[in-house]
């Protein structure tokens, strides 16, 4: 069957646009062969859910976790009354906000399509203002995300006037840093982590240019786009009024320039906003050079600037000559073993295993930690719905024990016991997150601590007996002592601000650990014996992820330079060095103070009435209860959304600004005067904020809603196409109906109306799909006919095809499915132009076909970087009669992608397709694999065989061999004109492509290869190979440029043929 | 250079482990089994500061133990971490103490690093822990001659003396000791 032109294309490209290529956009039997590739979202969990009503929000959650749920209803309604507040709006639709309790539980959700990556917090959609957010383990993070979710619906409701599903919505929304930057305006506080992202980019003059800072959500630095979009925010605000972030959204609706929306807001154009901005970030951060260092100055980078990897979650071998590492090029991650002193692999821990032994790594703090017997690694990785924890054997350099935790979906922050037995860790799960240990050899756990808020970075005292860790109360962190043999934890340093990643020293009386002082971390240790702390650094940069070496004389640590995380090292001091450091330290700051005028940013200070719980011996509560602490914070307690510049925590007049939190940070610090007795627990059951919010709770039932309702019209050489597309779904996406309609009107046929209905169920692992129709399809016949009156005129046929379609998908784990279709079609072809004429040969095809596939491939902008992906797909057609179609079905497609540097890739595949029986079909080969974007025809195309014509050959045999080695060329051109936009890559190629299509039955010729310069037979066939190179370029959709020649690999070469395509190359 | 030449002389000294012959005395770790008989344990004079003791037979799983410590020994080796191996070895001599091997290997590496004198110790304990084998004694011999020749090196006689003039090298570029395995 030959490639035929179809009049309808921009309709069928409508329709495929939206989803349901498999309904009539193309020949529905050649759809249904066609095999697809992908990961897979796994539905592992039945959810059962269940609505709480409260007067603004309407909230979806499962009854387990119901604690949480009526925390995040009161986080919502603080957050409503602070947004509307602050944008002078209130929402005309009731948000209905889904909530799951871990982060694996909201890869599962079906109202967003797609895979959702590890970094997505959560999301907010126009459509039908759903907000979707996890819990991921700690309170104040839940509540910032939904506060920052629902902004967003704040701002759909104004920019759109209510959901967008009506056809009168206008579609345009302000660019993205707009709507980012007001969403993180609204949410409370700014973390040190946010504050050194800012400050590294403006004191390595690293700030994204405000005219492309939208591109930064696609190709950039996204998490700083976030945070200069809000300290944007926070300018305007402070300098023109905060009531100029309502009047955005409002002046958008008149004016969607950017720059003209700038200048009615505040009266100046973009680039003079950023400019002006700059300044002041720049009178901000700069004088904090003056009394502090930068890492380099006290510390030894372990690798260098040039180094491809970054390193995250070091720990330390037993001698101390190595480190396990998180590393990342940036492509794929690994736990890594390297040399201290030159960040050199010794060994890749993790090789192979990713889709063999997990899904991915775990890349949070502590997902690494190295047992003191020198031979265990343990790090986490995430399998099937939840972490887990993995043990792997130096000696024997292979995985021998895995840990999994049925009730925990999430796990951080290991660390071993000295006797390499135990492991303490956190673990979230229900909802709530906790400080558990487990016997690695029985598997035997036991939980330390029950309160809803976060604890973390656990870290086991060198006698065994006792496990420092953080926890909070009130939005801050505090380092609490847990005593194994009494079961009970105590505070053991509580400041003003966050005390992180607690480090106990050999000797067992002093602890290292990172506090947030001035709002940047340094380091610290606090002497328990004597109840004082000195400070170790005042660094410029933060610092993270401490690690003290097992002989207690260096520290490994992770730092955020020039826009990325490095990894530095420093010794430790001696105990007398200590002292004398941490006086030097404060005596600099003291001298350098008359010369620094501008303080550092730095956000509202928690004041006493925050205060972190007494020191006295608390007794942990039972693993069963789960206790809320009465007094929640609430968005007042955040302090607001800081102002630059401003110091609320206490000062000592006799010392400088800058010397204030040191005074307080050195020397004695006594918890008694600090502190106030931790409120009393209660049960959150009992929790009596349910009856201040008036929350109706009731079953959920799925109920389907329009999505949305598209029109589309297209008028091609006389034909007329008129399709509209009716989309509907049930709230959690579990259910959807697509009904499609194609209404075709030519003066030469009659009218015509087709139609598809397709439903799809998603609610479980398995998903199910299954759809009716009755299409027809028009193209241009070889007849040609006498007409009176008329030029002579090509016949036009059509092709009514209707039938049914059942297709189901069950997911064995991320990279892997069985995929089962069930097809009936009927086809009729007829003349219809210039006059009617049936055709007897009709023909009915019921086919049964299935699939496994594998798929792990990593995706860069032009195509695969690394990993492998196949299918094998057998059918057959169940014969019944003479107007039957009969064949059977087999085609194989294995594609390896290995890596050749950071960048270059040689991919490497083989391809072959059968169809047999006595009515196969033929498939085409020739040409790139795409040649337009939605190609219109019967699509039984192969490819690619470069430097022949599209569909050069046909065959219902096919064989195919490419090898390709992609290398970057280009990353990130920025253009100034015409306007200014970004090409994020441009890749050169090197390929070959070798491959044959022939029929059963032909003779063939394998060798030598076809002679470019002889003509083409039919017989024999011979095999066709080409050799070329090719530019590929990304801009808003890979395109590929390509030159190639035939060969026949004894020295004779065609002439280059060109190429032009689009989509990612195999 | 120094590093990789002595990790390929380890690479070749390395034996596998192999179940003591029965009759095997108490107190010394297996030797190959051609050894026992042209050898007997009571018949090398043990080191001084060293007893024969009795101690159960070694376990397989004591023995697979020592095997795995004492080739990340040599991967350490390999990849010049002799800080590393250092560690490992003496954990592993922590958790069994009589075994020869292991003390041997951490010889090794205490020659490596220059501390000749505990290098010598642990190849006498390693010699009196298991007589027969000679590996052990020849690192024990080469050391001594070397530790000796350094002692009575003079200006006029001084074999490890540069011809430059330079200080004494701290290596004999022809030797390097042997490890070995169970």
């Amino acid at each position: 069957m030959q490639a035929i032109t179809r009049f309808h294309s921009l309709a069928c490209a409508a329709l495929l646009a939206w989803g349901v290529a498999d309904l009539g956009a193309q020949d529905i039997l050649t759809l249904q062969l066609q095999q697809g590739f992908g990961k897979n979202k796994v539905r592992y969990r039945d959810f059962q859910w269940e609505i709480l009503e409260s007067e603004h929000i309407e909230l979806h959650f499962e009854p387990e976790f119901q604690n949480l749920a009526v925390r995040a209803i009161e986080y919502l309604e603080e957050g409503y009354d602070h947004i509307s507040q602050i944008l002078h709006h209130d929402l005309s639709h009731r948000p209905p906000v889904v909530i799951y309790q871990s982060h694996y539980q909201f890869q599962q959700t079906n109202i967003f399509p797609d895979f959702l990556p590890p970094g997505v917090a959560g999301f907010a959609e126009p459509l039908r203002f759903r907000m979707v957010v996890p819990f991921a383990g700690d309170l104040d993070e839940f509540r910032n995300v939904l506060v920052h979710e629902l902004t967003h619906i704040f701002q759909y409701d104004i920019v759109h006037k209510g959901p967008i599903r009506r056809i009168t919505s206008p579609i345009a929304q302000p660019p993205t840093w707009l709507m980012e930057g007001m969403a993180e305006y609204t949410t409370p506080g700014r973390n040190t982590i946010d504050e050194m992202v800012l400050r590294d980019a403006v004191l390595t003059d690293g700030l994204i240019p405000l005219e492309t800072m939208n591109q930064a959500w696609g190709q950039g630095n996204v998490f700083l786009a976030y945070k200069q979009s809000h300290a944007l925010m926070e300018y305007i605000a402070e300098h023109y009024g905060p009531e100029k972030i309502s009047r955005i959204l409002r002046l958008w609706d008149s004016q969607h320039d950017t720059d003209k929306l700038m200048d009615r807001l505040i009266g100046m154009d973009l680039k003079t906003l950023d400019e002006r901005w700059s300044a002041q970030m720049r009178k901000a951060y700069w004088p904090l050079l003056q009394t502090r260092d930068y890492t380099s100055e006290f510390a030894e980078e372990i690798g260098d600037d040039e180094n491809i990897h970054s390193f995250s979650s070091p720990c330390w071998s037993l001698s101390g000559d190595m480190l396990a590492v998180h590393s990342s090029d940036g492509i794929e991650q690994h736990v890594d073993i390297i040399r201290l002193r030159d960040a050199s692999l010794v060994e890749r821990v993790t090789e192979s295993m990713r889709a063999a032994d997990y899904d991915h790594l775990s890349i949070g703090s502590g997902t690494v930690a190295w047992a003191q017997d020198g031979q265990t690694i343990a790090f986490v990785a995430k399998e099937g719905p939840r972490d887990r924890i993995m043990l792997w054997n130096l000696y024997d350099k292979k995985l021998v024990q895995t840990l999994t935790m049925p009730d925990l979906d999430l796990i951080e922050s290991l660390t071993w016991s000295p006797d390499s037995r135990h492991l303490a860790f956190i673990g979230t799960g229900q909802g709530q997150s906790d400080l558990y240990i487990i016997d690695v050899q029985t598997g035997e756990r036991r939980q330390l601590t029950g309160t809803p808020e976060r604890e973390d970075y656990p870290n086991w005292s060198p006698d065994g007996q006792r496990i420092a860790f953080s926890s909070k109360y009130r939005n801050q962190f505090d380092i609490k002592i847990y005593d194994l043999a009494e079961g009970t934890a105590h505070a053991a340093i509580s400041s003003s601000t966050d005390d992180l990643w607690p480090q106990w020293l050999p000797e067992g009386n002093k602890l290292l650990f990172v506090s947030t002082r001035d709002k940047i971390n340094d380091l610290f240790v606090y002497h328990l014996d004597e109840g004082r702390e000195f400070r170790l650094t005042r660094s410029l940069s933060g610092i993270m992820n401490p690690a003290l070496s097992p002989d207690g004389r260096q520290i490994v640590f992770n730092t955020y330079f020039k826009g990325r995380s490095h990894l530095y090292r420093m010794a430790m001091p001696e105990w007398p060095e200590v002292k004398r450091k941490d006086a030097q330290l404060l005596a600099r700051v003291a001298e350098a103070e008359p010369q620094a005028q501008v303080a550092p940013p730095v956000e509202a200070e928690p004041t006493t009435e925050a205060a972190p719980p007494a020191p006295e011996a608390l007794a942990i509560e039972m693993p069963s209860v789960r206790p809320a602490v009465e007094g929640d914070a609430v968005l007042s307690d955040q302090g607001g959304t800081p102002s630059l510049g401003e110091v609320s925590a206490p000062k000592d007049p006799d010392l400088p600004d800058d010397a204030v939190l040191l005074a307080g940070a050195s020397g004695l610090l006594s918890p008694t005067e600090s502190q106030k007795p931790q409120a009393p627990v209660q049960l959150a059951a009992d929790d009596g904020d349910d009856d201040e919010l008036e929350l109706r709770r009731r079953r959920y039932t799925p109920k389907l809603e329009f999505d949305g309702i598209s029109v589309q019209m297209g008028y091609f050489d006389g034909f007329l196409s008129s399709i509209a597309q009716l989309s509907m779904s049930d709230l959690l996406g579990n259910h959807s109906l697509v009904l499609a309609t194609d209404y075709v009107a030519a003066q030469d046929i009659s009218n015509d109306f087709n139609f598809a209905a397709s439903y799809s169920y998603y609610g479980k692992r398995p998903t199910y799909h299954v759809s009716i129709f009755n299409w027809n399809q028009y193209f241009i016949n070889d007849r040609n006919f006498l007409v009176p009156g008329r030029s002579p005129t090509r016949g036009i046929s059509r092709l009514q095809q209707r039938g049914a379609l059942a297709n189901a998908s069950y997911p064995l784990d991320l990279y892997r499915r069985l995929d089962l279709s069930y097809t009936y079609v009927g086809e009729q072809e007829e003349q219809v132009s210039p006059f009617y004429e049936p055709d007897s040969t009709a023909t009915s095809t019921h086919l049964f076909k299935t699939a496994y596939v594998h798929d792990s491939i990593t995706y860069g902008l032009l195509g695969a970087t690394a990993g492998k992906r196949y299918f094998l797909s057998v059918g057959r057609t169940l014969s019944l009669g003479s107007t039957t179609r009969s064949f059977s079905h087999l085609e194989f497609d294995y594609r390896h992608y290995l890596r050749l540097g950071r960048w270059s890739v040689l991919g490497l595949r083989a391809y072959s397709v059968g169809s047999l029986g006595r009515d196969a079909l033929e498939y085409n080969l020739g040409g790139p694999t795409w040649y337009l974007p939605f190609y219109t025809g019967f699509n039984l195309n192969t490819g690619p065989l470069r430097g022949y014509p599209f569909s050069a050959f046909t065959g219902s045999r096919v064989l195919l061999t490419n090898i390709e080695l992609r290398v970057p060329f280009v990353r990130g051109i920025l253009f100034g004109w015409p306007g200014t936009f970004l090409i994020p890559a441009v890749d050169g190629s090197l390929f070959v492509d070798v491959g044959m299509a022939w029929d059963k039955g032909d003779e063939i010729d394998l060798w030598p290869f076809h002679n470019p310069h002889a003509a083409l037979t039919s017989s024999p066939r011979q095999v066709h190979a080409s050799v070329g190179f090719g530019l590929l370029v990304y801009f808003l959709l890979p395109m590929n440029f390509e030159f190639a020649r035939q060969m026949d690999l004894q020295g004779n070469f065609s002439d280059f043929k060109f190429h032009f395509s689009f989509g990612r190359s195999f | 250079m120094a590093f990789g030449l002595g990790a390929l002389c380890l690479h070749g000294c390395l034996e596998l482990v192999r179940r003591p012959p029965a009759g095997e005395p108490f107190g010394y770790d297996q030797v190959p089994a051609a050894d026992t008989t042209a050898t007997s344990a009571a018949a090398v004079r043990p080191m001084p500061t060293l007893v024969v003791v009795d101690r159960p037979k070694r376990s397989r799983q004591q023995l697979r133990d020592i095997e795995q410590v004492n080739k990340y020994a040599l991967w350490c080796i390999e990849n010049a971490m002799w800080n590393e191996a250092q560690s490992h070895m003496e954990r592993a001599l922590a958790q069994d103490s009589l075994s020869a091997s292991l003390h041997n290997n951490l010889g090794v590496i205490y020659e490596r690093l220059g501390m000749t004198d505990k290098a010598a110790e642990f190849y006498g304990r390693a010699r009196a822990l298991s007589p027969a084998q000679e590996a052990y004694a020849a690192n024990l011999r080469h050391l001594q001659q070397y530790q000796q020749a350094s002692l009575d090196s003079t200006d006029s006689l001084d074999i490890f003396r540069a011809d430059d003039g330079s200080r004494p090298r701290t290596r004999r570029p022809d030797y390097s000791p042997t490890s070995t395995g169970e």
